[in-house]
C-alpha cells in the first residue's frame, strides 16, 4: 500500500474514533484520489453530518436534561486576513499554539476545499459596509483532520486608527451521544401507565416513524394541491389522526398546516423573485385556487406583499 | 431556439426539451452558492417546467445543508433530473443523498450520459 494511503487511512481512523466518543463534527481531509478510500472517507463525512443533525434534534427535544459541551475560538484578523489574535483555547481545538498563529494568513487553518469560499467571503467582508454574517466554515487541524464551525464574521472599523479589522467568532456545540443513557429512562417511562395529562410517546414504534416520514413527502410532493382533513391523510399512511398530530410536532418541530404553508410560501418566493410567471400562476403552482387568499397568506407570512417583491 | 447562459458556477442551456446544467469546478458547495445556482435555472427557465440534465462532476464537495436545498427547492419547476458523475465516490454520495432526500420528482444518477438522455426522452 503507498504511504500516502495509509495516511488517508489513518485520517478516516481518527474521525471514527471522535465520532465513538460522540463527536461528530470532525472530517476526513478530501484528496484529488477517486478511488474506495476517498468514497469512505466522503460518506463518513456525510455520516457525521447526518448524525449531527441527529444529535442537535435530540437535545432540541430534551434540552432540559441533555449535556453540551461548547467550542468557541476568537480570531481578529487585519485587513490582509492575518491573524492578529486568537483566544489561547486554539490549542485544544485545532493543535496549534496561539502564538505562532500570529501574523500567518487566516486560510492557513481552513481546509483545502474551504479556501475557495474564504477568498470570495474575505473579499465582501471588506467591500461591504458593517458586514455581519454567519457562515458555515471547515478549519483543518494541525494533524490535517477537518472540523466545522457554524463562524459569526465582522466587520470592525476603528474610526480613529482608520484601520479595519475582521472578527470571527467560531462556535460549535457538543452533543454528546446520551441517547443510550437515556434509553432506559425512555423505556421505564413507556412502561409506566398513561397519565392522562401525559400524551402518550408516539415515536417510538418505527412504523409510526416511517409513517410520518412518508406524510412528510407526500407534503413536499403535492404543493400544489390542498392539504387533505388531517383525518384522511392520517388513514392514507395507517396511523390515527392523533398520532399524525403529536407525532409530526415532535420528530418535525412543527404542525403539518405550519409546515405546509412554511413550504408553499418558500416555493411562492423563489417564484416570485426569479421567474416573470404573473401571481395567479405562481399562485395556482403552491395550492390556491383564489390570488386573493395567496397574497393575503404571502403578506402575513413575509411580512411584505408579493407584489412588492416583483418590484424591488 | 438554444438559449445559453454561463454564470460563476454552472453553464444552462437548451437543447430540445432538456435543460443541460453543467457545474463548474466547485471545491466545496455551500448553502449560498446552492441557491445562487437554483435562483439562476429558475431565472433562465422562463416560468417553463423542465426535464433536466444535471452533470456534477465539477463538485468536489457539499455541505448537508446546501444538499438538502438543491433536493427540495432544486427541484422546483422540473419535470424529471438525471444526474450524470462517472466518479466513484460521486455514485455512492449521490445514491446516498438520494436516499436522504425521498427525490419530489422522477430522478436518477447515471454514469453514462447516453443512458441519462434516454431517461429524460422516455415519457
Amino acid at each position: 500500500m503507498r504511504s500516502i494511503d495509509i495516511d488517508r487511512l489513518k485520517d478516516i481512523q481518527k474521525v471514527i474514533q471522535a465520532m465513538a466518543h460522540g463527536d461528530f463534527n470532525l472530517r476526513v481531509a478530501r484528496t484529488t484520489e477517486d478511488d474506495e478510500i476517498e468514497t469512505i472517507s466522503v460518506m463518513l463525512n456525510m455520516m457525521g453530518e447526518e448524525m449531527k443533525e441527529t444529535l442537535n434534534f435530540y437535545s432540541d427535544m430534551r434540552r432540559r436534561s441533555s449535556q453540551t459541551e461548547l467550542i468557541h475560538m476568537v480570531f481578529i484578523l487585519d485587513n490582509n486576513y492575518k491573524i492578529l489574535f486568537v483566544t489561547s483555547n486554539i490549542n485544544m481545538v485545532l493543535g496549534y499554539e496561539a502564538d505562532e498563529l500570529i501574523n500567518t494568513s487566516f486560510s492557513t487553518l481552513l481546509a483545502k476545499n474551504y479556501i475557495e469560499l474564504w477568498r470570495g467571503i474575505g473579499s465582501k467582508i471588506l467591500f461591504t459596509e458593517k458586514y455581519n454574517k454567519q457562515h458555515e466554515m471547515i478549519l483543518s487541524s494541525k494533524n490535517k483532520i477537518e472540523r466545522t464551525y457554524t463562524c459569526g464574521v465582522v466587520a470592525i472599523y476603528d474610526k480613529i486608527a482608520e484601520a479595519q479589522y475582521i472578527m470571527i467568532d467560531c462556535y460549535q456545540p457538543i452533543y454528546k451521544s446520551r441517547m443510550l443513557e437515556e434509553k432506559k429512562k425512555q423505556e421505564a417511562r413507556a412502561n409506566r401507565p398513561l397519565n392522562k395529562k401525559q400524551l402518550p410517546n408516539v415515536l417510538l414504534r418505527p412504523k409510526d416513524r416511517s409513517a410520518l416520514q412518508n406524510i412528510y413527502n407526500y407534503i413536499l410532493k403535492n404543493l400544489e394541491t390542498p392539504l387533505p382533513h388531517l383525518t384522511d391523510l392520517a388513514h392514507a399512511y395507517a396511523i390515527n389522526e392523533f398520532k399524525l398530530k403529536y407525532g409530526f410536532k415532535k420528530l418535525y418541530g412543527t404542525t403539518v398546516f405550519r409546515f405546509f404553508k412554511q413550504e408553499r410560501m418558500k416555493k411562492a418566493r423563489l417564484l416570485i423573485e426569479n421567474t416573470n410567471l404573473t401571481m395567479r400562476e405562481i399562485a395556482k403552482l403552491c395550492g390556491y385556487k383564489s390570488q386573493t387568499h395567496f397574497s393575503k397568506d404571502f403578506s402575513k407570512y413575509f411580512e411584505i406583499a408579493p407584489s412588492k417583491i416583483r418590484k424591488a | 431556439m438554444e438559449r445559453v447562459l454561463e454564470t460563476e458556477f454552472c453553464k444552462f442551456w437548451t437543447d430540445g426539451d432538456i435543460l443541460y446544467i453543467i457545474y463548474k469546478p466547485i471545491e466545496y458547495l455551500d448553502i449560498d452558492i446552492a441557491k445562487n445556482i437554483v435562483s439562476s435555472r429558475l431565472r433562465f427557465q422562463q416560468g417553463r417546467k423542465q426535464v433536466i440534465f444535471c452533470d456534477t462532476r465539477g463538485i468536489m464537495d457539499s455541505s448537508k445543508i446546501a444538499r438538502d436545498y438543491l433536493a427540495l427547492e432544486g427541484s422546483i419547476l422540473t419535470q424529471k433530473i438525471a444526474i450524470f458523475d462517472d466518479r466513484k465516490f460521486a455514485t455512492v454520495m449521490l445514491k446516498y443523498y438520494l436516499f436522504r432526500n425521498v427525490p419530489i420528482v422522477p430522478t436518477a444518477i447515471f454514469t453514462n450520459r447516453d443512458d441519462a438522455i434516454t431517461f429524460l426522452r422516455i415519457n
